[in-house]
């Protein structure tokens, strides 16, 4: 049975391609960068393989309500979700780890130097314009040499595009079982012909105690989900100049306060939780364009962000009773990008970076100061329509400092990368990449009370991608084939007394992703299918004499994959998704009692747009995971079962 | 055309969820091993790993031919799993009494592992850790700076607690006295400070008779008994563990050597089991493994075990240390904290007798009937 899975996901694949019902035009929902227009990027050529989109009003439609439900549609992804509204989402991109994916928001990069990994579920999917990875490299040249350093990037757009007439106001409601609400409401209003402001507020509360099927053993039992419940509210500015010639200018200021339980894992017979979270978020960030010459664009990009995490414990084993854990970060970003079309087919770019990043924690006394200078310079030669070929450097000079104590080691590295990609005949394109990258430990690796060790080097990592993909207007197919390596991996070992943070361990990761795409237009139905396959083979390579050698590494599984399709019909939107994964691991040693069962998730939604007077009104029904299907995708952490969600949203 | 769509949209869906899914069914047919009577067997308690409710009790014939190892024997009896973190194991009384750390409850147990009763320790009464029995009650430590008291007729519930030092380990019967080594207590900050105080319980009263404190040492780990003698283990600063000699009516702790585990036997005799490792700055690890054998009357160490056939041994991290009283096999366990345990029988001239893997991670505890 097991060998059936990876035909039948080809085969589904192929049915999907193979489809033959006429094809006519229609929007696509891979889409290209919206509002970051290089220009001197390839608007019209095929986008490459290796990077996958999906735009805000295609996503509208779907039964997700966080952008891990999206980003669950992407294939190559490992989405650790421990469940819950409140519950922590990082993107692990072929296994290289989430700490080596860096997320952008609105075009600036998105840090968090204490802990590494990017909580995605912070930002609202209603929000978004577009949603956009790129595995490797981008295709974009004209961005910060921190993302050219990062070994895939998740970015996230919440501007649109489209100039408002005068301005628009869209009010937003969300309710939902296990007591969610989500109160939005989004004004732009065009001050200008160059000149927009957008506001946009956010408050959402759940109480996320759902029920979950407890297996243990041969004892099963209904329990329920505790200390889940979050409130969290959002406030964020922007005011956007655009020339349309020369000059692009944004500002853009956020505010984010969060309080939520954390449940924890689920432990046989003890139900106790009463981990408390408290997060507070604050940026400032503006990004410049200027066109100075007709082939020189530059561009430049300023952040300050400040953010606050408060954890609390109780338990009698502390003294008093409680821990209390309190760590503040504060970042300041410089980013200067220049990019020169020095002949026709000849482009070179170069983008500095230098941040700031401090922590103040109780978590540790060292207090660190970490100042890293980032260049990256690329060049690309596109030869017609026939080939285009970008080589790149990103050189990292990093100092760190400590109030008292060791800290971590000067670092001065260059990470090179390359991409190939050639256009044989029409509407395909086969592409070839390398990549060196790696990640620099974080706060809390280096320096968490005991825990910590200053000695750590950077995790190495190498990727390899070929691939190629075919399609036209209506159709896409791709395949891509990759060997990534993981070298230096750092991880918690234990010693005699506490764990300690190491550079220990190697992986080897081979895999495929299959994806195929179609729209169909039958009568008055418009109808959009893709289907995605992922075969990850993600092995631990550290030490022949193990009995680890060879295993899988946790939570990866063999085979995933995705479906999804949306059937459009005048005012009507009816979409289907459905998320599947194979077996996993959720311990190094691969044996039976360490496995975690594979899952399939189905969630469908009805929306229906119309209009009274000038009010746009779109109220939409998900079931979200309709089969109630229990499982877990970090074990012991379970997801909820079915649920409801209503979305009602009016745009005046 | 439409029909034709939907017929593949329905295929294929049904196809993904079939494949996907039948993982599952197939995981679900393991075949069970039927527990055989019980004659004199030896019970592993595997500790598991944090958080991952894989603690497991096995049950060894050392006297069959060949010997036999039934795997996971509570939860084949009870239909449930220990839970999280077994953390200790006596044989008392011709039963079981297991703690477990994470699970939060003491239980008693018959020689099939079977729950006879089970006692689940309330938030303010603090997670159980060591046990020790004597005369009709068991004694449990608790990381809520209690050592609970609990009658063997039945242990639904403590008959009472007694206030001791932070998040006391290993406890010891010394004549009328219950020593309890405290090991050390975060802060509201996230510091920990190591507890330098031995408590000193008085069973007749069940109450606390003194601290015995020291300026020097603290985090007190585990107590052994060797006839009138009593021996500490402790964590230096630099977190190599370390023996002392306690003598209870002056009040002092005395140097003794190095060793991370010990047992103590009627005969005058301490076995002990010594990690000595040294870290790297990256924390890779150099271990020297010993075995020997004190007589506390002497205070001669005598090495122990034959390892040519087991060189592992020497640069083990020795997780179970414990000894039939009746044959004197030693019983050692090590781990890696990833992999399911090893556990080496060697017999009382330091041969090996048998080497074999547990079900689980982290072998912690050996118990003789």
């Amino acid at each position: 049975m097991k060998n059936i899975l990876p035909y039948s996901l080809i085969l589904v694949w192929l049915m999907v391609f193979c489809a033959d019902i006429s094809a006519q035009n229609s929007d696509t929902v891979i889409t290209k960068n919206l509002r970051e227009i290089d220009v001197y990027a390839d608007k019209d050529k095929k986008k490459s393989s290796i990077v996958q989109a999906l735009e805000g009003k295609f996503i509208c439609l779907m039964p997700v309500s966080e952008i891990s439900d999206v980003l669950k549609l992407f294939s190559g992804l490992n989405i650790k979700d421990y469940g819950g509204t409140g519950g922590l989402k990082t993107v692990s991109v072929r296994s290289l780890g989430a700490s080596h994916t860096a997320v952008e928001y609105d075009g600036v990069p998105v840090s968090n130097t204490l802990g590494g990994q990017i909580d995605i579920s912070r930002f609202e999917v209603s929000s978004v314009s577009e949603i956009n990875l790129c595995i490797g490299q981008t295709d974009n040249l004209l961005k910060p040499a921190k993302l050219f350093a990062a070994g895939a990037t998740l970015s996230i757009n919440s501007f649109e595009n489209v100039f408002p007439e005068s301005q628009k106001l869209k009010l937003s409601l969300k309710t939902g079982s296990f007591g969610y609400v989500f109160l939005g409401a989004d004004f732009l209003k065009k001050i200008s012909n160059r000149l927009i402001f957008k506001a946009d507020a956010d408050f959402l509360r759940s109480d996320g105690m759902y029920d979950f099927t407890l297996k243990n053993y041969k004892t099963v039992t209904k329990e329920k989900r505790r200390n889940t419940d979050i409130r969290s509210g959002k406030l964020e500015f922007s005011l956007s100049f655009n020339d349309s010639l020369k000059n692009n200018f944004d500002i853009k200021f956020y505010g984010y306060k969060s309080e939520r339980g954390l449940p924890g894992s689920v432990v046989f017979y003890n139900p106790h939780a009463e981990e408390r979270l408290k997060d507070a978020d604050f940026f400032v960030q503006t990004n410049y364009k200027r066109r100075i010459f007709s082939n020189l664009t530059t561009k430049l990009i300023a952040k300050y962000d400040y953010s606050n995490n408060y954890y609390t414990d109780k338990n009698v084993m502390y003294t008093d009773g409680k821990l209390k854990q309190n760590s503040t970060q504060n970042e300041l970003f410089f980013s200067w990008i220049n990019l020169w079309q020095v002949i026709a087919p000849l482009s070179f770019s170069m983008s500095v970076d230098e941040s700031f990043n401090t922590l103040e924690s109780d978590i540790t006394d060292r207090q660190p100061k970490r100042n890293t200078i980032q260049a990256a310079a690329n060049l690309r030669y596109r030869f017609k329509n026939l080939f285009s070929v970008t080589f790149g450097e990103v050189f990292t000079h990093l100092r760190e400092k400590t109030v008292s104590g060791g800290h971590f080691q000067d670092l001065d590295k260059g990470t090179p990368y390359m991409t190939l990609e050639v256009f044989p005949i029409k509407n395909f394109s086969v592409n070839l990449m390398y990549k060196n990258t790696y990640r620099v430990p974080t706060f809390n690796e280096l320096y968490y009370t005991t825990l910590g060790s200053t000695g750590l080097k950077p995790e190495d990592a190498s990727e390899v991608n070929f691939g190629f993909s075919y399609g036209k207007k209506t159709w896409n197919v791709s395949a891509d084939f990759y060997h990534n390596n993981v070298d230096n991996k750092i991880v918690a070992i234990p010693t005699l007394y506490v764990w300690k943070m190491s550079n220990y361990g190697k992986v080897k990761i081979l895999g495929a992703d299959f994806s195929a795409d179609k729209n169909f237009r039958i009568s008055e139905f418009d109808i959009d299918v893709c289907a995605k396959y992922s075969y990850q083979k993600a092995v631990d390579v550290t030490d022949k004499k193990s009995k680890l050698y060879n295993n899988q590494i946790p939570y990866t599984p063999l085979h995933s994959g995705n479906f999804y399709s949306v059937f459009k019909y005048r005012k009507y939107a009816l979409s289907f998704v459905s998320v599947l994964s194979g077996k996993r691991y959720f311990l190094a040693y691969n044996i039976p009692d360490n496995e975690i069962s594979g899952y399939a998730e189905f969630s469908a939604s009805l929306m229906r747009e119309f209009r009274i007077k000038n009010t746009q009104i779109s109220v939409k029904f998900s079931c979200i995971n309709f089969t109630n299907e229990q499982y877990d995708v970090i074990k012991f952490y379970p997801m909820p079962g079915r649920q409801f969600q209503l979305n009602l949203s009016l745009t005046l | 055309m439409t029909q034709k769509f939907l017929k593949i949209f329905s295929l294929s869906t049904l196809v993904l969820s079939t494949c996907f899914v039948s993982c599952d069914k197939e995981d679900n047919d393991k075949q069970e091993p039927v527990i055989d009577p019980v004659s004199r067997r030896v019970f592993i308690l595997n500790e598991g790993s944090w958080g991952a409710n894989n603690s497991t009790l096995d049950r060894y014939n050392p006297y069959s031919e060949p010997t036999v190892l039934e795997k996971d024997i509570f939860s084949i009896t009870n239909g449930e799993k220990i839970g999280d973190t077994g953390q200790d194991l006596i044989a008392y009384g011709n039963r079981l009494y297991l703690s477990v750390w994470g699970s939060n409850y003491l239980a008693k147990l018959d020689l099939n592992g079977k729950v006879i009763e089970k006692y689940q320790f309330k938030a303010d009464e603090g997670q159980p850790r060591r046990l020790a029995a004597n005369g009709k009650f068991v004694y449990v430590s608790t990381y809520g700076g209690k050592v609970a008291k609990f009658d063997t007729t039945s242990i639904a519930s403590p008959v009472a607690f007694v206030g001791v030092g932070n998040n006391p380990e290993g406890i010891a019967v010394k004549g009328n006295y219950l020593v309890v080594c405290n090991s050390q207590q975060t802060g509201s900050d996230g510091k920990s400070v190591a507890d330098n105080r031995i408590s000193i319980v008085d069973l007749s009263t069940f109450t606390l008779a003194k601290h015995i404190t020291s300026d020097v040492y603290g985090n007190y780990q585990n107590v052994a008994v060797v006839k009138d003698s009593v021996y500490i283990t402790y964590y230096t600063p630099s977190f190599s563990v370390e023996m002392l000699n306690l003598d209870i009516e002056k009040g002092t702790l005395t140097p003794s050597g190095a060793a991370r585990k010990m047992i103590g036997t009627n005969e005058g005799k301490l076995f002990c089991a010594n990690v000595a490792t040294v870290y790297d700055e990256n924390w890779n690890e150099t271990t020297n493994t010993s075995f020997f054998v004190r007589n506390v009357n002497t205070g001669k160490d005598t090495p122990i075990l034959d390892l040519s056939a087991t060189p592992e041994l020497a640069t083990a991290t020795v997780y179970l240390f414990d000894i039939d009283y009746a044959s004197h096999d030693l019983y050692i366990g090590t781990t890696d904290y990833k992999t399911n345990g090893t556990i080496y029988r060697f017999d009382k001239d330091g041969k090996l007798l048998d080497k074999f893997e547990t079900s689980s991670i982290n072998p912690s505890k050996a118990v003789v009937f």
